[in-house]
Order: structure tokens, then C-alpha cells, then sequence
């Protein structure tokens, strides 16, 4: 009981259905107040399932789930009250102005007419549709709209924002003005972001959860993610063709595995750079530099590198797709 | 937060031009009833006048009356579910087609509000394009043919608008229930016709909508009876029956 009170989302077994397709499945999954989470999928791994049932706007085929403490099918204008949400593809009445639209949604949560009006010109600075505001949203550029989507998301102050891929549709500048504006709400509120943008993710997000065929891979605070799953590595550049070397390293017990940069050898070109990933990172990094002077190769580049969430993704999701193969 | 929902499809009529259509109807239907009334029958004379080449004469009996127009005005009624099919059609499939359903039902506005927020407007809609035409008609009946029975006349157009209801109700039952607009407006006119065919069943007529409008007819022409109680009660029941089941069914629709 104390757990459901605590977390600002919890899922305890949900799963939905649609006929035949598991979209979700057996999803548990806490996450605490105030905290960012980058749910991450590919297209169809059940993401938007989920930010679905967790609005209700679906029902589970089984499980339950609490937002704000309180279960989703027995609270649900409470919850609703309480929490903000921006669809993936957000649509709006093409006849409305922007701030008619978010006048509207803060209406409908009751916000007093003196502080809806002061709330509405602030969020417009906020998204910077403050010189579009009175112009019809039929003439609105998708980016325009996400923007406004995300403004009428926040509309409730809400305690808990669901954001179903909120910057896909977003030019670069775009969405690191959204992802900003997201991030200024770290501490205030709970976020639920899935995205199949990992950078994005990774720029912002405090927890990552990667779901994959509906089922939850994993659930983990975004630094020990990427200790646990990233193993160190560098990057070597030398003069001379390295594919002599690569078989050479290969055999050595602290090395894991030895890769050419997917730049490299096109066209049937040599390849002068290599991925080397370390299994025991301190006796490779002593005895790396050694061995490439002693086989004769003129090093021009040796740079650690620097795990990232797409590695993890890469892994995790290729991992799941070896399950599926075996099973 | 119906009051919030309620504004927002008044402002849409408004902005769609959904309240200027309407009044434009009706109010083209309460002037060409007492004019038509009273021109027509000098018309057909002078037509055939003109073209007649075998010396045959045509006369009327009769001087137009108040109540010729007010019949007119009555029958050309009979039309008018269709204008309300269009009206209501895509009430709630084309939100839901659009999205923006997804996006309203996200926050904290039930269904029920939601689906009777949109009745309410159309409803309210119709209502003042029924008073609009019922009151021109009223003044040109009043100028051009005589006097007209004021309490009969109010009667006829309560009634009027009560045959009008049930097809709001069940338009936006089959908008809810079918994905697309032109299917719920198929299927509306498919109903209006049903309700047609089933009229002519001795004894159906007023178990229908149909039945008011039947009731309506005779009663221009004959004292009122209490004749409109069984289709009144009917036609109310139609909409709130349909209405519900709008209710019930989004409730459980996934969005």
C-alpha cells in the first residue's frame, strides 16, 4: 500500500490485448515522484499502449495501475485532473486560435478565468507561440503544434506529464527547446517521455525503461545503466591497415572484442581505425599503447569512448531479439 | 465541466456557421410558406392564362387563408431530419477520427459530458432556427392571409420541433457507434426513411417521430385532440433511449 503511495506511477502486471497481438505485457513498473523516465521502444514495442492505458483512454486486458497514488479505473477524473498529457500526433479544432485552444483545456480544468489568462500568455512565452497565438491552428506548422501540445499539457501544473514522443516531429532547434523546457520541469513534476530518440533521452532523463515486444526489458537509473551494460572501450587510429592487428588482439584475454568503426573499409578500402572493447579495462589500458608501438604502427589517434544509452539500446534489444529467435 | 464543453460546441456552431445555415433554413422556409400560400394559387391562374389555347378556364374556389400557409409551412417540415443528419453526423466520429477526442478525453471531462454537450448545442441550434422560422412565418402569415390562432400555432411548432429531437439523438448514437462520418450519415438518413416506410404501417405511425408529423397535419386543418400524446411520448423516448445507448457504448469505446 505504502508503494503505491509513494510512486507517481505504478504498474503491477498490466497488460493489454488487442485480439490476438499482446501489445503489453505483465508490465511492472514503478517509478518515484518528481524523477524523468525515458521510455524507450521501437516503433510497436507497446509505448504508446501504455501512456494510453495509464490516461485511460484504454482499458487493460489485465493488471492495474496507480497514478498519484489512486488506481486508474477508479480515479480517474481525479487522476485526470492531476495529470498532463501530449499525444503523439496531438490534434486540435483547426478553427480555434492557439490561445482560445489553451483557454479551452484550462476551462475544463477549472482554472479561474483572472489566473487562466495569466497561465495561457506565460505558456505561449514559454513554447514561443507568443506572436502566433491568435491565429488559427488550421494554419499552424506540425512543429507549431507539438509546441502548443506541450503547452496545454502543462496547462494543470500537472504533478504527472505523459509525453508520447514529444520532439519526433521537431526540427533540431525545436526540440532542444522543447527537451529545455522539459528539463526545467525536473523536480516539480513526474515525467513519462517515451521517445525512440535516444540522445534525447539521454540529455534529460534521470531513469530509463526500454520496452521491447511489450515486455519490459529494463528498468534502471540512466548512469547504472550504462556502467553495468557499457563495457570501456577506445578507438585507435593508426597510419598503417590495422586487420593484422585486429586478429592479433583478438587472442588477448583482456580484450572482449574488437570491432572496425562501421566508417571504415568502404568501398573495399583498408581500414585504418579499430573498436577495441576491454574485459579487463585497467590491464588494457596499460598494455594497449605498448603493443601498438611494438607492432610497428604509427599511432595517430587513441581516444576512450564514451558509452552511450544507443549502445545500451542496441544490446538490450538485441538480446531480446536472440530470445524471441530461441524461443 | 460540461458548462466548458457546452461553450466550446457553441463557439464551433458559431465559427463553423453551423447557427447561420440553420436559421437560414428555417427562416427561408417560414417566409415561402405564407407567400407561396398567397401567391401561388394568382400564379397557376395567370399560367395558365397565358398558355392556354383551348379555352379551358382555372379558377379557385377560394381565397388563400392563414391556414393554407401554416399546412405549408407544416409539410415543408418533412425534410428537415435530413438537415439534422448533416448537422449531426460527425459530431463525435470525426473527432475521434481527428484525435482531438483523444485529446479532450485526456482530461478531466467525462463521457457523458463529453457526448451530452454535443446534443445540448445542436439541440439549442435547432431550437432557435425553429423559433426564428416559426416567428417569420408568423409575421408574413399574419400580413399577407389573416390572423392566426397564437396558442394553436405555438402548440404546432413545440410539437414540430419534438419530431425534429429524436434525429439528433439518433445521429449522434450512429456517429458514435460508426468509425466514419459518411457512414453515421448514411445510416441516419437509412432511419429517417425506416421511420418513413414503418409510418405507413396502420398503427406504427405513432409509435415513430412520423407520428408527430402526421399529428401536425391534421391538426392545422381540425380542432387539436390528444392524438400527439402517444408520438410525443414515443419521439421522447426514441432520443432518450438512443441517447443513453450513446452513452453507454462510448463508455466503453477505446480511444
Amino acid at each position: 500500500m505504502a508503494k503505491r503511495m509513494d510512486a507517481a506511477i505504478l504498474c503491477e502486471g498490466l497488460s493489454k490485448n488487442y485480439g490476438e497481438v499482446k501489445a503489453l505485457k505483465n508490465l511492472n513498473l514503478e517509478i518515484k515522484s518528481n524523477l524523468i523516465l525515458g521510455f524507450l521502444g521501437v516503433n510497436g514495442a507497446g509505448k504508446t499502449t501504455t501512456i494510453k492505458l495509464l490516461n485511460s483512454l484504454i482499458k487493460p486486458t489485465s493488471g492495474r495501475a496507480f497514478v498519484c497514488g489512486m488506481p486508474i479505473d477508479e480515479n480517474q477524473m481525479a487522476i485526470k485532473s492531476l495529470v498532463g498529457y501530449l499525444s503523439q500526433e496531438p490534434a486540435f479544432y483547426q478553427w480555434m486560435t492557439g490561445r482560445e485552444f489553451l483557454n479551452y483545456i484550462g476551462s475544463i480544468f477549472g482554472i479561474r478565468k483572472s489566473l487562466l489568462k495569466e497561465r495561457v500568455s506565460h505558456l505561449l512565452e514559454e513554447v514561443g507561440l507568443s506572436d502566433s497565438a491568435n491565429r488559427r491552428l488550421g494554419g499552424y506548422s506540425t512543429g507549431m503544434k507539438q509546441r502548443l501540445g506541450i503547452a496545454q499539457a502543462l496547462i494543470n501544473d500537472p504533478k504527472v506529464l505523459f509525453l508520447d514522443e514529444p520532439v519526433s516531429s521537431l526540427d533540431p532547434v525545436g526540440r532542444a527547446h522543447v527537451l529545455e523546457i522539459i528539463k526545467s520541469l525536473k523536480g516539480r513534476a513526474t515525467i513519462f517521455m517515451s521517445s525512440h530518440i535516444l540522445n534525447d533521452i539521454e540529455r534529460i532523463c534521470d531513469e530509463v525503461a526500454i520496452i521491447d515486444r511489450g515486455e519490459l526489458v529494463i528498468h534502471e537509473k540512466l548512469s547504472r545503466l550504462k556502467e553495468k551494460y557499457i563495457s570501456p572501450a577506445v578507438l585507435v587510429q593508426c597510419k598503417e591497415p590495422l586487420e593484422k592487428f585486429k586478429d592479433f588482439l583478438q587472442q588477448q584475454d583482456y580484450i572482449q572484442r574488437v570491432e572496425f568503426p562501421d566508417t571504415e573499409g568502404k568501398d573495399g578500402k583498408e581500414k585504418f581505425s579499430l573498436k577495441i572493447v576491454f574485459a579487463d579495462f585497467e590491464k588494457g589500458k596499460r598494455v594497449l599503447p605498448k603493443l601498438v608501438v611494438e607492432s610497428g604502427l604509427t599511432l595517430i589517434k587513441y581516444e576512450m569512448l564514451t558509452p552511450t544509452l544507443e549502445d545500451v539500446f542496441m544490446k538490450l534489444i538485441d538480446k531480446g531479439e536472440k530470445r524471441g529467435e530461441s524461443a | 465541466m460540461f458548462v466548458a464543453a457546452f461553450k466550446k460546441e457553441w463557439k464551433e456552431s458559431l465559427r463553423r456557421h453551423r447557427i447561420l445555415v440553420v436559421i437560414g433554413i428555417f427562416l427561408i422556409l417560414g417566409i415561402i410558406s405564407p407567400v407561396g400560400a398567397k401567391l401561388l394559387p394568382k400564379m397557376l391562374e395567370m399560367m395558365a392564362t397565358k398558355t392556354n389555347t383551348q379555352g379551358i378556364q382555372v379558377s379557385f374556389t377560394r381565397e388563400p387563408m392563414a391556414g393554407d400557409a401554416i399546412f405549408q409551412y407544416n409539410k415543408n417540415f418533412s425534410m428537415l431530419p435530413i438537415l439534422i443528419v448533416l448537422l449531426a453526423m460527425g459530431l463525435v466520429a470525426e473527432e475521434k477520427t481527428r484525435g482531438t477526442a483523444e485529446m479532450i478525453l485526456s482530461k478531466p471531462v467525462s463521457r457523458f459530458s463529453f457526448i451530452f454537450s454535443k446534443f445540448a448545442c445542436l439541440a439549442l441550434v435547432i431550437l432557435i432556427g425553429a423559433a426564428s422560422g416559426g416567428v417569420v412565418c408568423l409575421f408574413y402569415t399574419s400580413i399577407l392571409l389573416g390572423g392566426v390562432d397564437i396558442g394553436k400555432y405555438l402548440f404546432l411548432n413545440f410539437l414540430l420541433f419534438f419530431y425534429l429531437v429524436p434525429f439528433i439523438s439518433i445521429t449522434l448514437f450512429m456517429s458514435v457507434v460508426i468509425k466514419n462520418i459518411a457512414g453515421a450519415a448514411i445510416s441516419g438518413i437509412g432511419f429517417y426513411f425506416f421511420f418513413m416506410i414503418v409510418g405507413v404501417i396502420p398503427g406504427i405511425n405513432r409509435f415513430t417521430p412520423q407520428g408527430i408529423y402526421s399529428y401536425t397535419a391534421k391538426m392545422v386543418l381540425n380542432s387539436p385532440s390528444t392524438e400527439w400524446i402517444v408520438p410525443f411520448i414515443s419521439s421522447l423516448l426514441i432520443t432518450v433511449v438512443s441517447f443513453l445507448l450513446s452513452i453507454v457504448i462510448f463508455e466503453k469505446q477505446e480511444i
